[in-house]
């Protein structure tokens, strides 16, 4: 056999034949530009002349030292640990319900939880914009059920950002819960009726620990979701209530300094990729010990 | 310690009753075998028990107590399920822990008991071990501890043997057995294996399509079998067709299909009928018996088996025999004449149930 | 109050409770159509007067058509060949000794884990550079490293339950290595394609973080052109488009579960 033959048949038997238009495309459009955007990242930027000569590491520095800036990741990170909690304490209870429910209207109501993620978010978006606005319909239901006299201001800031962020991504969290609620074993749920736990022990004791792994894999997701959100804050913050995607928005955009927000977005990622390590190699351990 | 006691348990699916009046009393300290094909009921009776299905019809009697109505957790029963159902995320000691926590037991004691409930199975040592980590037996018995520290009035098995190897198996039954002795619990016990049923318990009840088919001793069932299906069931036999002319001081007498004579011992006054002989009751002999039932046969199929050896005889008028004899004398090859007989002793008459 | 029934309390409580949250989560697209048919120039729910006129002042605009023809084009194209690539990828990892395909699928799926942002910023600078800013290429690729995690990942999951065998029988049987493919595996596979193909085209078609930094004056998509609408001003031509998207959506999700089961994959 030719030596081209045997390189083609290693090839074929290693599978890097097919793999290579894939991990190609990675390679080229993706891996590329990240990689080209550190060195942006350690650029001098000049007001008014745009980006200099040289290396610097002040872009990170003032991320995590200007109050400014602190402020705007502070937000974010709060944003996300609160919606996610929010959508833990919603989204269990609905999971639960999807998951035991015997109705046959279940594939129905599944779907209706799925049909907002296919929704544009820019539409869901301006669905709450409708809503939240000083002229929306919360404000004047409340002003007509007589409970307050002026519009709370929901738009621009964090309540209604936490309300539709909340609402956004709380079918990424029942979704994920149901697949695992789904798959808990049911007769140790019996075991535990029959040595004498009501429903209560039986939930706190045994359906819900076991329903850990799941509650964790739902959370990471829901919160990496909430800090790398871009359209939903910039529609519900406006221009001047930030977090860090808006802000890394505006610095390309607006601001036109790229070294900053190539900084910004390194630290975004690193705190998004960190976090979904963190929870595989946690899933990993807990999955051996379930 | 209790009693246990069904009365027409009835349980409804759609239009088909899965338990269709089941009436059943288990006398205190007594092991009780349910056994049935697949199907047939017995595990949602053991449910109905354990409060976890709820009966459309009948109630439940534990020592005297009416527990139709009570909930699962307040019944104080023991279940050992088929799956085992351990807690994958507690440990040996904690999972066997978990019923005396329910009942507020004081920590001190706790302990003491889950140890002695290990020591009882044979598990002390692995206290610590998550139950993966376990084998299919010591899961078994870590249920069975679990089930039984709590001191409850009764003991279910559901079919605890089934993911077990024939080997586990033997040893497990001997086990259990012996706890159940040692303890003095009211055992109901489900399987669908009637080696299983007849090796373990006092009483054996055997079921068929939601109904009971007879309740008897292991010894009562297996030599007098109430009818076809039990006595098909239980141990293998050989039916033969044909119908009661009359009696004959302890025997009935009965004209085979193939129109010859026959005699078995049995209760049918007339009617169609199947005469159950055991295999290991037919004697295949050169000359006949003049008290027996004898047929002249051909040898079709042998095949030796160690301990026994199993043949398969083919009379004049073409019924088949399944005969089994020990080991030893299996030296009858395929084609042979040969005669084949039973004692009227060891036959029994059933009705013929199309 | 026998356990029985404080069981069923408890059952109805649950069921009330998920009523509350589902209703939570239609209350947004409810408001947008009621908005989309009010006489007012300006949003108001509930609406003042019935009207039709923002639908026909929307189908009426030329760029709006434009955007909506183009996501749909680019959509469709990423799509195919997004399930491609990804036919290709799960096919490699699942029945071949790949070195370090742990490693290679992390690769595949990493796309998912980059806020979208930093993958749009990154190829904002990248295009720039390379001359690929603005045009169809450029958005061709960017959309297929977003949408080919989904791919991968649907697909990854049939073959898993895809008999290696059948395709071996075929084989033995006289066809080649293709064929057998196409004949043997490809049918039972159809779903996680399918599935796949969905999420990459609802992936495509609604995607803004990335898209909004790489497009040029040449080409408009349909959420980037509501996003910029809305980011200058909200009136209830926005919630009649809205509307349209919300009921084409619908119908897509009802076809969808109708051809493939979709809600198993979800």
């Amino acid at each position: 056999m030719s030596r081209r033959g045997s390189l083609v048949k290693r090839l074929d038997r290693s599978g890097l034949g097919l793999l290579s238009p894939p991990l190609l495309l990675l390679l080229v459009v993706f891996l590329l530009p990240l990689l080209a955007m550190l060195p942006t990242s350690f650029q001098p930027y000049i007001p008014g002349k745009g980006i200099g000569q040289g290396f610097t590491i002040e872009h990170y520095v003032k991320a995590l030292t200007d109050s400014y800036y602190l402020e705007i990741i502070g937000r974010t990170l709060a944003l996300g640990t609160i919606v996610t909690l929010t959508c833990l304490v919603l989204g269990y209870p609905l999971a639960f319900f999807l998951a035991r429910t015997q109705s046959r209207w279940r594939p129905w109501l599944m779907l209706l939880v799925v049909f907002p993620l296919l929704l544009n978010l820019v539409v869901r978006t301006f669905g709450w914009i409708a809503l939240l606005a000083n002229r929306g319909l919360v404000n004047d239901t409340l002003i007509a059920l007589g409970l307050i006299e002026t519009p709370i201001k929901l738009l621009f800031n964090f309540s209604g950002l936490l309300i539709a962020l909340s609402h956004i991504f709380l079918p990424f969290m029942v979704l994920v819960l149901v697949g695992v609620i789904r798959n808990l074993p049911r007769d140790v749920e019996d075991a535990a009726r029959t040595l004498g736990a009501g429903w209560a022990a039986t939930f706190f004791r045994v359906t819900l620990p076991l329903s850990l792994p799941g509650i964790l894999a739902g959370s990471i997701l829901v919160f990496v979701l909430t800090v790398s959100a871009l359209v939903t804050p910039r529609l519900l913050g406006g221009p001047t209530y930030k977090v860090m995607s808006t802000l890394i928005y505006d610095q390309f955009l607006q601001l036109l300094n790229w070294p900053a927000g190539a900084a910004l977005s390194f630290i975004l990622t690193a705190i998004a990729v960190g976090l979904i390590s963190l929870s595989s190699g946690l899933a990993r351990r807990m999955g051996a010990g379930a | 310690m209790s009693d246990l006691r069904l009365d027409g348990l009835i349980k409804r699916y759609g239009s088909v009753a899965a338990v269709d009046g089941i009436s059943l009393s288990v006398a205190e300290g007594s092991f009780l075998s349910l056994v049935g094909p697949s199907g047939c009921g017995k595990t949602t009776v053991l449910r109905m028990v354990a409060g976890l299905i709820e009966p459309d019809g009948g109630r439940i009697f534990v020592g005297g107590d009416d527990i139709t109505d009570i909930a699962v957790h307040k019944r104080n029963l023991g279940l050992v399920f088929q799956s085992y159902a351990l807690f994958p995320h507690m440990t040996v000691a904690q999972n066997v822990a978990f019923g005396l926590h329910r009942r507020g037991v004081a920590r001190g004691e706790i302990d003491a008991r889950v140890k002695k409930a290990l020591e009882m199975v044979r598990l002390d040592g692995l206290a610590e071990r998550a139950p993966r980590q376990l084998s299919g037996g010591q899961q078994q018995r870590t249920a069975l501890a679990r089930a039984l520290v709590v001191e409850p009035r009764l003991l279910l098995l559901d079919e605890p043997f089934s993911n077990l190897d024939a080997l586990l198996r033997d040893e497990m039954r001997i086990e259990i057995k012996r706890l159940q002795q040692e303890v003095g619990i009211t055992t109901l016990f489900v399987t669908h294996d009637q080696g299983e049923a007849l090796g373990m318990a006092d009483q054996v009840a055997v079921m068929n399509r939601g109904r009971l088919e007879q309740v008897a001793s292991p010894r009562a069932l297996y030599r007098a079998p109430a009818s076809a299906f039990v006595a098909h069931f239980i141990g293998r036999a050989n039916l033969l067709s044909g119908t009661v002319q009359g009696r004959d001081g302890e025997n009935l007498v009965i004209t085979l299909s193939s129109g010859a004579k026959a005699r078995a011992r049995g209760e049918l006054g007339s009617g169609a009928c199947r005469v159950v002989v055991r295999q290991e009751n037919v004697r295949l002999v050169t000359t006949p018996t003049a008290t027996a039932n004898s047929f002249a046969a051909t040898v079709v199929v042998a095949s030796f088996a160690g301990a026994t050896a199993q043949y398969l005889v083919r009379l004049a008028d073409g019924t088949e025999l399944h005969v089994q004899v020990p080991g030893a004398r299996a030296d009858l090859a395929p084609g042979t004449a040969i005669v084949a007989e039973w004692d009227a002793a060891d036959a029994t008459v059933v009705p013929d149930v199309a | 109050m026998s356990a029985r029934s404080a069981e069923r309390w408890r059952a109805r409580g649950l069921a009330a409770f998920a009523a509350v949250i589902l209703a939570f989560l239609m209350l947004p697209v409810v408001v947008v159509v009621l908005a989309s048919f009010t006489n007012t120039s300006y949003l108001t729910i509930p609406p003042k007067g019935l009207t039709l006129r923002w639908y026909e002042a929307v189908f009426n605009d030329r760029e709006y058509i434009d955007a909506l023809w183009f996501s749909l084009i680019l959509a469709v194209v990423v799509t195919a060949v997004s399930i491609v690539l990804g036919t290709m990828a799960a096919y490699a990892l699942s029945r071949r000794q790949v070195p370090a395909s742990a490693a290679i699928t992390g690769l595949l799926m990493s796309p998912l884990a980059f806020p979208g942002v930093v993958i749009g910023v990154a190829l904002l600078q990248y295009y720039t550079l390379t001359g690929l800013r603005g045009g169809f290429i450029g958005l061709l690729l960017a959309h297929l490293v977003i949408t080919l995690p989904y791919t991968v990942r649907t697909i990854l999951a049939s073959m898993a339950g895809a008999d290696a065998e059948i395709e071996a029988a075929a084989r033995v049987l006289g066809a080649n290595p293709w064929v057998a493919f196409w004949t043997a595996t490809l049918p039972v596979i159809r779903p996680g394609l399918m599935a796949g193909g969905l999420f990459a085209f609802i992936t495509s078609f609604d995607n803004v973080p990335v898209t909004i930094f790489i497009l040029g004056t040449r080409h408009m998509t349909l959420p980037v052109k509501i996003f910029t609408a809305i980011e200058y001003g909200v009136d209830p031509s926005i919630a009649a488009l809205s509307t349209v998207l919300i009921a084409g959506t619908a119908i897509f999700l009802v076809l969808a579960e109708r051809w493939t089961g979709f809600h198993r994959f979800a």
